[in-house]
């Protein structure tokens, strides 16, 4: 004896249901929900990993007298620069992905003593001559907390 | 002949199965909150509520299970007392029961509620995820993306199987003579 029973939208014969989404417990379709979701992953992973290579690529950022005076890309080439400060003349040297300042118009030298400065979030402040060297990540935030 | 049950003017046994299932997603998501999570990631859960959402889609209709996940939300955001767990929960709620409605309604024949519970769970963590980068502006939780896609499989599969199950069940508490 058949034995039909409706509920809702679903109707159920003979404890199966019309529905194929009930009759079984996967379908062929599945398989396609999951790989796509699968590709979709393994394609966020490998586009994450480039750009996070991407993001690596560092600023550094030189202020004198609260105005930025350069920024740029902290590469692995070697070169001097003079910053005309609030006192006199900062001279720092940006050399193998690192900042460092060499020298600079004020009385404590605190700035130089800091020594070399390669991480985002890191700074050299030189106050009595109020020049700021920042290194800033590309786009800011992720590597300043990761690293 | 045999009366359809339920009956042609259903509302009253509408609310009822709407309330019912409204009281078991909120009490599964009450008690998925006092098990301790398996995983050491947030966002990574069963989402045992959403079998309500599911057991509605199956059982009720789409705007009945679209029903079913607001007022879970809504309520469930009023329990935990929490505006961003409700913004969370309800956006993402919402974005997967759509998806899963329309999975169930356009496609009948190429999926199994296994199927259409993965694709919703899916969508919840990642509107969840966007949501909250949203929220907290920031966008360094994108990288976290993948990895809840990869765990909605497992935990979508089960919701499914369980969902299925569950129906099946239900399907046969109907009373065979209803007048």
């Amino acid at each position: 004896m058949e034995r039909v029973e409706t509920y809702g939208i679903m109707k159920v014969r003979n404890g199966e249901s019309e529905r194929s989404e009930l009759r079984r417990w996967w379908a062929p379709g599945d398989v396609v929900v999951v790989l796509a979701v699968l590709a979709l992953s393994v394609f966020l992973v490998v586009q994450g990993v480039a750009d996070a290579g991407a993001d690596s690529r560092l600023e550094v950022s030189v202020s004198a007298n609260g105005e930025e005076v350069l920024v740029r890309p902290l590469g692995e080439d070697t070169f001097e620069l003079t910053v005309p400060g609030y006192a006199g003349d900062s001279y720092l040297e940006i050399s193998g992905g690192r900042v460092r300042m060499v020298d600079s118009a004020c009385p404590d030298k605190l700035c130089v003593r800091t020594g070399w400065i390669s991480r985002p979030g890191e700074s050299i402040v030189c106050l009595p001559n109020r020049v700021v060297i920042e290194i800033k990540s590309g786009e800011g935030g992720p590597d300043v907390v990761n690293q | 002949m045999r009366a359809a049950y339920p009956p042609a003017d259903h509302r009253a046994y509408l609310v009822s199965q709407i309330g019912l299932l409204v009281a078991l997603g909120l009490v599964l998501q009450i008690i998925e909150g006092t098990i301790p999570p398996i995983l050491p990631l947030p966002g990574a859960k069963l989402g045992l509520a959403n079998l309500a959402t599911v057991i509605a889609l199956v059982t009720l209709g789409p705007w009945e299970a679209l029903a079913v996940n607001v007022l879970r939300c809504l309520l469930g955001g009023l329990l935990r007392g929490s505006f961003i767990g409700l913004t969370l929960s309800l956006s993402a709620g919402t974005a997967a029961t759509l998806v899963m409605a329309a999975l169930y309604v356009l496609v009948p024949r190429a999926l199994s509620i296994s199927g259409v519970s993965i694709a919703g769970a899916v969508t919840h963590n990642a509107t969840q995820l966007g949501v909250a980068i949203w929220l907290v502006g920031f966008p360094g939780l994108r990288y976290y993306l993948p990895y809840l896609l990869l765990i909605a499989i497992p935990t979508g599969l089960f919701i499914g199987i369980v969902a299925r199950r569950l129906a099946l069940a239900l399907g046969r508490t109907v009373p065979e003579e209803v007048a």
